[in-house]
């Protein structure tokens, strides 16, 4: 890498690109919440349907341009996931609050993503999003935070938010955290 | 009462105590939205959108019962007094069988006499109508196979009958007579293709029912009644009141039977995607006077899980639940009601029976036989050719051997002295100066806690040399600290240099202790010898 390269580099004015993991369960909430970060032009008005197998969405927040891996939350696609581990600088885990009964279920599936060899050895920012806020029964951050152990991560950097994906209602402040560490990490 | 995820979604109070609830498809109109049938005495309801959709009244009875609906009401009409009608109704409960009366009619019967008469008061004068009762009801896709298609109810009464229900057109589609009052009911296929029906009869009886065969076949006779009942593709299962979990085919031979640890409840299949042939089954043990639930998990006859729950479990249901994930939802005695789900990584093994645990362990004890070889096969026709022979020698050599260990026994008994751990003391002395001798001996117990019984005392000695006139001296028992005396006379026939005679005490039959007594070498010489000898052994107690 040449001087003027880190320079630019050290200025934030060169375009960097970060490819994303979006994980959690069926009905969390992922695609809604990807379509609320696209452009105005390239939204799905309509309603967004049960992802099949994955999605690749590209998003850009200051100046990183995101490629997002929306994978399917369903029981079947889970395995999928997995193979995605290796090359990503990080990770959204979407988590419907209101769903206070597979919250066993999501502990597992975070249980096995952070025991991955694969996550084992890196070291990648997590964003958690509480989504569903808006509903009545839903749990707050704190509830969910304690519920899930987030607190023996240590040697990743993570942050937990709460979100209305069909508002957009607190996604900026999640995703600002997310690409801030993603800009920390390159310099 | 209607779950969502965790919390209650929804009450609806229902007329009567329910016998059966299904979930149901009942058209074809999108989005696929199930409704709820619940079996209320002898309605069906069905519930869409937490409301009221449609129900089913059953048919009133005909044929056969119509006579004695008939006469029975003719009873209620004619109002006699309490007691004539208690006893017109109890002929006509002999007569026809208690269950094909009306359900006034056995209530009355039933109940304690002085409660009759306000009985009567208040619902005499309604009218008697014969009400069918449905006991079981399970559902089966309508016309093609896959999820979410269309569904018809199977529901079968107390009165032996069974009628398929259409939720389309709303209407009975077929009614059968069949051979008892069904507990418990499975069926597979397709309602308008084929299909076919495993049911369970009140009697322990389990029958298969398919289409278009008028003949319903009995599979089975089971050896104690059934608790519930399941199909695994082409087998079905079935728990027992005698703790039994038993498989047989669709045939209704018998493939395999565990003994269950505690009294079974319930029992589900898990759907062939998740595991082939896995069973869970909900048993019910009492430990230390405490009730807990346990629920196995079987792979075939394989036990792969076992999960304790800390109340007894009464019933449980297993599927996807939600959002597809598989739900264990059990409700224990004290009204609790939990849900398990399965994790996504769970292993099934490979029902191997290998590895396995509990019950199953007595069938995989595999025998060593070796392979048949030239030898063997040579000996096997030896055997067949000269059978005699070979008996006649064996039977010879084995004479022999009783023999041998006859004279080796009697050799051990003359040369060396026997002393059984009794603490029994034997002095003996011979008197006299021959040829006519006097054999003096005390016997003395000198446990001091213990009583000998049956005590016999012989002797061991050259029959050319001597006869003894008292060979066999029976001691009824010998009490501690006593002195038994016994003599006995002996007759020297030859005058022989050295000799001796063994005393031998038994018990019953075994000898537990024994003394040589040497003779007076010289009998004519009239010297007398005296003989001491203690066999003492240290007491055990
Ligand atoms: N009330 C409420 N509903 C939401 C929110 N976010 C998503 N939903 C709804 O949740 C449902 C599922 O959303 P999806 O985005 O399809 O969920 P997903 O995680 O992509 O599901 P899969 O693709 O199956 O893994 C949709 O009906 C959304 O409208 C939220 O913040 N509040
Ligand atoms: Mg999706």
């Amino acid at each position: 890498m040449g001087l003027l390269d880190k320079l630019i580099g050290a200025f934030g004015l060169k375009k960097k690109e970060a490819r994303i993991l979006v994980l959690g369960l069926n009905n969390s909430g992922k695609s809604t919440l990807l379509n609320q970060l696209k452009n105005e032009d390239s939204k799905i008005i309509s309603e967004v349907v049960p992802t099949v197998g994955f999605n690749v969405e590209k998003f850009k927040n200051q100046n990183v341009g995101f490629t997002a891996f929306d994978m399917s939350g369903q029981g079947r696609y889970r395995e999928l996931w997995e193979n995605y581990y290796k090359d990503c600088e990080g990770i959204i885990f979407v988590i419907d609050s209101s769903d206070k009964l597979r919250l066993a279920v999501v502990k597992d599936e975070l249980d096995l993503l952070i025991q991955h060899p694969d996550i084992v050895a890196k070291c990648i920012p997590i964003l958690f999003l509480a989504n569903k806020k808006d509903l009545r029964d839903g749990m707050s951050s704190i509830k969910i935070a304690s519920s899930l152990h987030l607190e023996r991560i240590q040697d990743k950097p993570w942050h937990i938010c709460t979100t209305n994906a069909l508002s957009g209602e607190g996604l900026q402040e999640g995703i600002q955290w997310l690409t801030q560490q993603i800009c920390d990490k390159f310099k | 009462m209607i779950f969502k995820g965790s919390s209650l979604f929804a009450e609806t109070i229902l007329p009567e105590i329910p016998s059966a609830v299904t979930t149901i498809y009942t058209d074809s109109n999108e989005p696929r939205i199930p409704a709820i049938a619940v079996a209320c005495g002898s309605q069906v309801l069905v519930y869409r959108n937490v409301r009221p959709y449609f129900k089913f009244t059953l048919p009133l009875l005909e044929n056969g019962d119509t006579e004695s609906t008939s006469v029975e009401t003719d009873i209620w009409r004619q109002k006699s007094d309490t007691q004539q009608l208690v006893q017109l109704l109890e002929e006509l409960s002999i007569e026809y069988g208690f269950s094909r009366l009306s359900s006034p009619s056995q209530k009355l019967l039933a109940m304690n006499p002085e409660e009759r008469e306000n009985f009567l008061k208040m619902f005499g004068h309604l009218q008697i109508k014969k009400q069918v009762t449905i006991t079981c009801m399970t559902k089966i896709s309508k016309m093609m196979e896959g999820e979410k298609v269309v569904e018809c109810l199977i529901v079968a009464t107390e009165s032996s009958d069974l009628f398929v229900l259409d939720p389309e057109t709303f209407s009975v589609t077929e009614q059968r007579k069949i051979p008892g009052v069904v507990t418990h009911m499975v069926a597979q296929g397709i309602y308008i293709v084929d299909y076919f029906l495993i049911f369970s009869v009140r009697c322990g009886a389990v029958y298969k029912l398919k289409r278009d065969e008028q003949e319903i076949k009995c599979l089975t006779n089971l050896s104690s009644l059934p608790i519930d009942l399941a199909l695994d593709f082409d087998r079905f299962v079935i728990i027992n009141m005698d703790s039994t979990f038993q498989s047989y085919n669709l045939k209704g031979s018998k493939e395999w039977s565990i003994l269950l640890d505690g009294i079974p409840t319930a029992l589900s299949v898990m759907p062939p995607y998740i595991s082939e042939s896995t069973f869970i089954i909900a048993c019910n043990t009492t430990k230390k006077e405490i009730i807990e639930g346990v629920v196995y998990i079987y792979k075939g006859t394989e036990l792969l899980h076992k999960l304790h729950v800390q109340e007894p479990i009464q019933t449980f249901i297993y599927g996807p639940y939600g959002f597809g994930e598989q739900a264990f939802i059990f409700n224990t005695t004290n009204g609790g009601l939990s849900i398990k789900l399965l994790k996504r990584t769970a292993q099934f093994g490979s029902g191997d029976k290998c590895a396995t645990l509990g019950s199953s362990l007595q069938q995989n004890i595999k025998l060593l036989i070796p392979k048949k070889s030239k030898i063997f096969v040579e000996q096997t026709l030896r055997e067949r050719e000269q059978c005699k022979n070979m008996y006649a020698w064996f039977q010879k050599s084995w004479q022999g051997m009783k023999i041998l260990t006859c004279e080796s026994y009697l050799n051990a008994l003359q040369n060396s002295t026997v002393s059984d751990n009794s603490g029994l003391k034997l002095t003996a002395q011979i008197l006299g100066l021959g040829p006519r001798l006097k054999l003096e001996a005390q016997l003395e117990n000198i446990c001091t806690d213990e009583l000998m019984t049956d005590v016999s005392v012989t002797f061991l000695y050259d029959s050319e040399v001597y006869s003894i006139e008292n060979a066999y001296i029976n001691i009824p028992f010998v009490i501690p600290n006593y002195e038994y005396k016994f003599a006995t006379f002996i007759n020297c026939c030859l005058n022989i240099s050295e000799s001796h005679i063994n005393i031998i005490v038994c018990h019953k039959n075994k000898v537990i202790l024994s003394a040589i007594v040497n003779m007076p070498s010289e009998i004519n010489s009239g010297n007398t010898s005296f003989v001491l000898l203690t066999a003492v052994v240290p007491q055990t107690q």
